[in-house]
């Protein structure tokens, strides 16, 4: 059986913080100093890995029907989402540095997230019409997933243009 | 109670919202040259190290040292107004 693209996709969602750790060490080897690109990686890496350690313990806490446990699965997980967004902010800010694609395209990720999360907690705290449930699912997964490809497109594009720096093309 | 949590959730999208528009204004043009300025503190502490020696150095050829220490002290100034252009271009396209 051919199996279908959110199958793929769970099983992508399995490795995706694996590929995180190793995106940050290889922005941590070729970097070789504090840039936007190191920075947005370790945000990105620890949200990843605090995620899946919270995933079970969140999952336990939600497993009653009643509004408030599905507020502290909701809510748990967008106040992770903000957190990393304030660590980009804040850590750019302190060190002085340019914030670049990079770190943007995460922080966008993150605010969609924020925005799924939302969309769905309303959903089942108020109407219940289940209609999200699908999207909510797949969303995350695809988010957390597609944020790969994208991180590396940005990454190699930041590349090019300081070596057009460097030779003087600009 | 549900239309609290509600609000709660509300407020934290326009959290997320306004971080972002803080990461976009931490991208503009006024952190590039931040970002330059930065980079070239090392330089300009190297500079100093070597105005330090040439200083302290008690020799005949101090004068012509003092003289090179000279230009590449204008090369560095010279560089970092020119390393942030090029990245304002580069990066905002202007």
């Amino acid at each position: 059986m051919e199996p279908s693209i959110s199958q793929l996709l769970f099983i992508a969602g399995e490795y995706t913080t694996y590929c995180y750790l190793a995106l940050l060490l290889l922005a941590i080897v070729t970097e070789r100093k504090l840039t936007s690109v190191s920075v947005t990686m370790s945000v990105v890496a620890l949200s990843a890995c605090v995620a899946s350690l919270a995933v079970n313990p969140l999952y336990q806490w939600a497993s009653d029907d009643d509004v408030l446990s599905k507020f502290s699965w909701y809510g748990s997980w967008m106040v992770l989402d903000l957190l990393a967004l304030w660590l980009l902010i804040s850590l750019h800010r302190t060190l002085g540095l340019r914030v670049s694609r990079m770190g943007l395209a995460s922080a966008a990720s993150l605010v969609l997230l924020v925005l799924l999360q939302a969309a769905d907690f309303i959903d089942v705290a108020t109407v219940r019409s289940n209609l999200l449930g699908p999207i909510y699912q797949l969303g995350v997964l695809s988010i957390n997933v597609g944020l790969i490809p994208l991180l590396i497109f940005y990454w190699w594009q930041e590349l090019n243009i300081r070596k057009a720096i460097r030779q003087g093309a600009v | 109670m549900t239309f609290l949590l509600v609000l709660a959730t509300l407020s934290m999208v326009v959290l997320a919202f306004a971080g972002f528009g803080q990461l976009l204004k931490l991208s503009g043009e006024q952190q590039i040259f931040q970002e330059v300025a930065a980079e070239l503190q090392h330089r300009a502490h190297q500079l100093l190290v070597q105005k330090d020696r040439i200083e302290s150095a008690a020799g005949s050829d101090m004068s012509a040292e003092n003289e090179q220490w000279k230009n590449e002290l204008a090369q560095y100034m010279e560089d970092y107004e020119q390393e942030a252009l090029a990245r304002r271009r580069a990066y905002l396209g202007r």
